[in-house]
């Protein structure tokens, strides 16, 4: 199980690093917030899954919530099972 | 007050905007969420959630500004002075469309 989500975050960091932004990080955490993987991450999740939660019922549509900071971004969306965070640096 | 406003005068593409105090009362309030309480009180919850998530996956990092986009619109949010800045824009790909 551990080496299926390995391999599924390492195929979306190659993904993201096809168009040229750099990740740090992914954290893959379940509805309720308890963490399920995560690669370069010692962040626990926390309200990130509520935070998601929260973004799809403003919206009633799949959206992504992107939080920044400088050059630090951190994409969070929720997907049918899990709620994905991928930390990278911001595409300028 | 109407200085606050103001802000949103060169944001491009803009359908509505909020403005709220820390507390979550609305202020300010302009087309797609004017008078609309449940987009505030949803985008207020967002606030006090994101607000305790990191933005940095090893340092502890608070956000400056947050987005929540779909495929249609994107809500832009930031906080400065004790209040919360929300701007509700169209996607660029909708309006090319």
């Amino acid at each position: 199980m551990d080496k299926k989500f390995e391999a599924l975050i390492d195929s979306a960091i190659e993904k993201f690093t096809m168009v040229g932004v750099e990740v740090k990080g992914v954290l893959v955490c379940d509805k309720n917030g308890l963490s399920l993987a995560s690669k370069d991450v010692s962040i626990s999740p926390g309200p990130t899954a509520r935070l998601a939660e929260l973004a799809a019922s403003l919206s009633g549509r799949r959206t992504t919530v992107c939080l920044e900071h400088n050059e630090d971004q951190v994409l969070i969306q929720q997907t049918d099972k899990a709620v994905v965070s991928v930390y990278t640096k911001h595409a300028t | 007050m109407s200085s606050l406003v103001k802000v949103f005068d060169n944001v491009p593409d803009c359908v509505g905007y909020l403005i709220m105090n820390e507390e979550g009362s609305i202020e300010h309030s302009h087309g797609d969420l004017e008078n609309n309480e449940n987009a505030a009180n949803l985008i207020y919850k967002m606030v006090l959630c994101a607000a305790k998530i990191s933005v940095h996956p090893t340092e502890k990092m608070s956000f400056k500004r947050f987005t929540v986009s779909d495929d249609q619109y994107v809500y832009c949010i930031s906080c400065a002075s004790q209040r919360i800045y929300v701007a509700k824009r169209r996607q660029e790909s909708s309006a090319n469309a």
